[in-house]
C-alpha cells in the first residue's frame, strides 16, 4: 500500500479528543490512529482518522458532532445499482435505500467536500484542495455506510456509528480545562 | 416528593400540632367571655 | 495545549472565544448577536444585529455536571411553536459530544441525538424495542440565537417537528429540506439541573402563549403533579384537626333551667345550675332559646363562678328579634336563639349564673299597671330556656385552619391558570 508522506496544510485548531497514537478496541482487535484527513464542506468540516489494526487491517474513523463512524472497506456495495449509478457520475437521492452486508440502509446526507489538510500516515495522497462527494447511509440499528467519489474513483466503507466510549479509546488527547469523564477513564 | 411538597407536609403537621394544643387548652379566638372593659353598652346590636 | 480559538466579530469588533473549535459552524456574537460563519478559517458575517439578547436562564459558558459528565453550555436558542415558547441549550464535552437541555413550562429535558433511527412511519414508531406514538406535529421557529452551534442556524429558521411520546420520554424528529434529525428527550429533575447550571430563574421561559396549552412539551409540564397530593394532604390534615377538636372537647355535662324575664323591669340574677369541668381546660357553651317575641331584646350576662375559689368568668350573650316594614316590604332581624361560648375554662366545679334584663325596641312597652279589677294581668315576660354544657366546638378556629391548609394549593392552582 502506497503511503504518502504526511502533507500538512496548517490544520486549524480543533478540540478533537483523538490524536495520532490514540488506540481503539474494535471487534477484539486493537487499532491505532496513524493519520488524519480533514474535510471541509459548505456548512462545516470533519476529521477522518486512518486506523491501522494490530493485524494490519485498515479502518477509517469519521468524526463529527461528537459522533463517530467506524468503517472498513466494502467494495461489494459498488455493484448495487443505485451505487453503480452514483459511481458513474450521477447524483444520488437523499433517502435512497441500499442493501449492504445484509442490512438495509438509507442515505441521510450528501456533501461535496474539499480536503483541508492532513497529517500522519495515510494510504493515498491527500492534497489540500482535492474534492470528493460523500454520501452517508444509516439505519435503525446504527449501521453506517459511506460512499465517496472523487477524481480517482469511488470507494465504499461499511461499519457502524458509535459514541467515543463505545470504541474504548486509550491515549486520548489531553484537552486543557477538561478531564476525562468516568466512562472513558 | 418535590421540595415544595415536603415543606407543605411540614406545614400541615405544624397546623395539626397547633390544633392539638389549642384543643388541649380549649382556646379559641372567637370566644365570648371577658367582655371588653369599655363595653358598658347593653342592648340592641341590630338596627 | 490551549483550546482557544479566538475570533473577532466583524460586526461589532468584540472578541469571542470559540469553545468547540473545529466543530462549530455558526457563532452568534455574545455582544451584538450577529450571526457569524466560523466553519472556515475566515470568519464571515451572515447577519448583523445590534445587540445580543442574552436573557437566557443559563449563561453561556456555564458548566454543570449531569449523568456524571461535565457539560459546557455553549449555545442557546429561543424557539416557539403555536402555543408554546421554550429555550434550548447546546451542551458540549469534547469526549462525550453534544447534548441538549430544553426548558419549557418550568420543566427540563435532556436531549441526545440518535445514532440509530426509529422504525415505522405515521403515528406509531418503534425504537429500541419500545413504541412511541405521535404527540404533536408543528412548525417550530427559532427566534433567538446565541453562542455556538455545529450546523447553520439563524433567526427565523423553521423546521417541521414531529414529537412521539412514550410516557414522559419523547422522540423528536426535525426535518428540513436536506436532512432529518432525531433526538431523544428525557425528563430531568428541575432541582438537579438548576443546581448544576446556576439557572437564572427570572429568565426561564414563561408559560404557554395561548390559553390552549397544547404545546411542544405538553406532558412534562405536568411535572408539578404534586398539586393533587397537596390538596389531598390539606384535606387529610383538616380531617385530623376536625377529629382532634371534636374528641378533645371532652365530656358534655349540662345544666339547664328556664326563667321568665319581665320586659322593662330591672335586671335579675338567676342560677342556671352547676356544671363540672373535668378536663384540665374545656369550652363551656350556653344555649339560650326563647319563646316567640318581636321587637324585644334580652341581655344575658353569664357568670361561671368556681365553687372552690369563688372566682368568676364572665361572658355576654343576647337574644333579640325585630320586625318591621319598609319600602322593600316586611323585614326581620335577630334570632330567638343565642349561643355563648367560654374558652379555656380550667378544671373545676362551677355555678352558672345569668343576669337577665329585657327591654322593648324602640321603647319599653307601657308600664304595666295591674288593673284594679283584673287580678290575672301580669307584666309582659319572655321565657328563656338555658342549657349550659361543658364542651363545645370552635367552628371559627376550624375555618381558620381550613383556610391555612387549603389556601396554599388553591393559590398555586389559581396562579397557574391565570398564567
Amino acid at each position: 500500500m502506497a503511503e504518502a508522506v504526511g502533507t500538512v496544510a496548517s490544520l486549524p485548531l480543533d478540540v478533537s479528543p483523538i490524536q495520532i497514537g490514540t488506540t481503539f478496541s474494535l471487534d477484539g482487535n486493537t487499532a491505532q490512529a496513524v493519520g488524519r484527513v480533514r474535510w471541509g464542506w459548505q456548512d462545516g468540516s470533519w476529521n477522518e482518522w486512518f486506523l491501522r489494526a494490530d493485524d494490519g487491517r485498515p479502518y477509517w474513523l469519521a468524526e463529527a458532532m461528537g459522533m463517530y463512524m467506524l468503517t472498513s472497506e466494502y467494495p461489494a456495495v459498488l455493484e448495487v445499482p443505485a451505487i453503480r449509478n452514483f459511481v458513474d457520475g450521477n447524483p444520488i437521492a437523499v433517502e435512497a435505500t441500499v442493501k449492504a452486508g445484509g442490512k438495509w440502509l438509507e442515505a441521510t446526507d450528501i456533501k461535496e467536500a474539499t480536503c483541508l489538510g492532513s497529517e500522519g500516515d495515510l494510504p493515498f495522497p491527500t492534497l489540500p484542495g482535492r474534492t470528493m462527494i460523500n454520501v452517508d447511509f444509516r439505519n435503525a440499528e446504527g449501521d453506517a455506510l459511506s460512499v465517496q467519489r472523487d477524481a480517482d474513483g469511488t470507494a465504499a466503507w461499511l461499519g457502524r456509528w458509535s459514541d467515543l466510549a463505545g470504541l474504548q479509546p486509550k491515549n486520548l488527547r489531553p484537552l486543557e480545562g477538561w478531564t476525562l469523564p468516568g466512562t472513558l477513564a | 416528593m418535590s421540595k415544595r411538597l415536603i415543606i407543605f407536609s411540614a406545614w400541615c403537621a405544624f397546623l395539626i400540632i397547633v390544633a392539638g394544643v389549642a384543643a388541649w387548652f380549649a382556646w379559641s379566638p372567637f370566644s365570648d367571655d371577658e367582655r371588653p372593659a369599655t363595653a358598658a353598652y347593653r342592648g340592641p346590636t341590630h338596627k | 495545549m490551549t483550546l482557544a480559538r479566538a475570533v473577532t466579530c466583524p460586526s461589532c469588533g468584540g472578541s469571542i472565544e470559540v469553545r468547540a473549535a473545529g466543530y462549530t459552524v455558526t457563532l452568534a456574537c455574545r455582544y451584538c448577536g450577529s450571526v457569524l460563519d466560523v466553519a472556515h478559517e475566515d470568519v464571515r458575517l451572515i447577519t448583523a444585529y445590534k445587540r445580543a439578547n442574552a436573557n437566557f436562564a443559563i449563561e453561556l459558558g456555564t458548566r454543570g455536571t449531569l449523568f456524571d459528565v461535565e457539560w459546557e453550555a455553549i449555545g442557546a436558542l429561543r424557539r416557539r411553536s403555536p402555543g408554546a415558547i421554550w429555550q434550548e441549550y447546546l451542551l458540549f464535552n469534547p469526549y462525550a459530544g453534544y447534548r441538549w437541555l430544553v426548558v419549557a413550562d418550568g420543566e427540563w429535558q435532556f436531549g441526545t441525538m440518535l445514532l440509530d433511527r426509529p422504525d415505522g412511519a405515521g403515528a406509531s414508531i418503534e425504537w429500541r424495542g419500545e413504541t412511541y406514538t405521535l404527540d404533536d406535529d408543528a412548525t417550530v421557529e427559532t427566534t433567538t440565537v446565541l453562542g455556538e452551534f455545529y450546523w447553520r442556524v439563524s433567526r427565523g429558521d423553521r423546521v417541521q417537528c414531529a414529537t412521539f411520546a412514550r410516557g414522559s420520554d419523547f422522540l423528536s424528529r426535525e426535518a428540513t429540506a436536506d436532512e432529518v434529525t432525531w433526538t431523544q428527550l428525557v425528563p430531568l429533575d428541575r432541582r438537579e439541573v438548576e443546581d448544576a447550571f446556576a439557572v437564572r430563574q427570572r429568565y426561564k421561559p414563561r408559560a404557554g402563549l395561548s390559553a390552549n396549552r397544547h404545546g411542544f412539551f405538553q406532558a412534562p409540564g405536568t411535572g408539578d403533579n404534586d398539586l393533587p397530593m397537596m390538596f389531598l394532604m390539606a384535606l387529610g390534615a383538616l380531617l385530623v384537626i376536625a377529629i382532634i377538636q371534636y374528641v378533645m372537647s371532652g365530656p358534655r355535662l349540662c345544666a339547664n333551667n328556664r326563667f321568665d324575664v319581665a320586659v322593662g323591669a330591672a335586671t335579675t340574677t338567676h342560677k342556671i345550675g352547676t356544671i363540672d369541668v373535668t378536663r384540665p381546660w374545656q369550652f363551656v357553651t350556653i344555649q339560650a332559646d326563647s319563646n316567640d317575641f318581636s321587637n324585644r331584646w334580652v341581655d344575658l350576662d353569664y357568670s361561671l363562678v368556681n365553687r372552690r375559689t369563688q372566682q368568676s368568668i364572665d361572658a355576654y350573650g343576647i337574644v333579640e328579634f325585630y320586625t318591621g316594614t319598609d319600602s322593600d316590604g316586611r323585614w326581620t332581624e335577630g334570632s330567638h336563639h343565642g349561643e355563648t361560648q367560654f374558652a379555656g375554662v380550667p378544671r373545676g366545679s362551677y355555678d352558672v349564673y345569668v343576669d337577665t334584663g329585657s327591654h322593648g325596641w324602640p321603647v319599653d312597652p307601657p308600664a304595666n299597671a295591674r288593673a284594679p279589677n283584673n287580678p290575672w294581668s301580669v307584666p309582659e315576660a319572655i321565657s328563656v330556656w338555658f342549657n349550659a354544657c361543658t364542651s363545645g366546638y370552635s367552628w371559627g378556629l376550624f375555618w381558620i385552619f381550613a383556610i391555612l391548609l387549603l389556601g396554599a394549593p388553591c393559590l398555586i392552582l389559581w396562579w397557574r391558570h391565570r398564567g
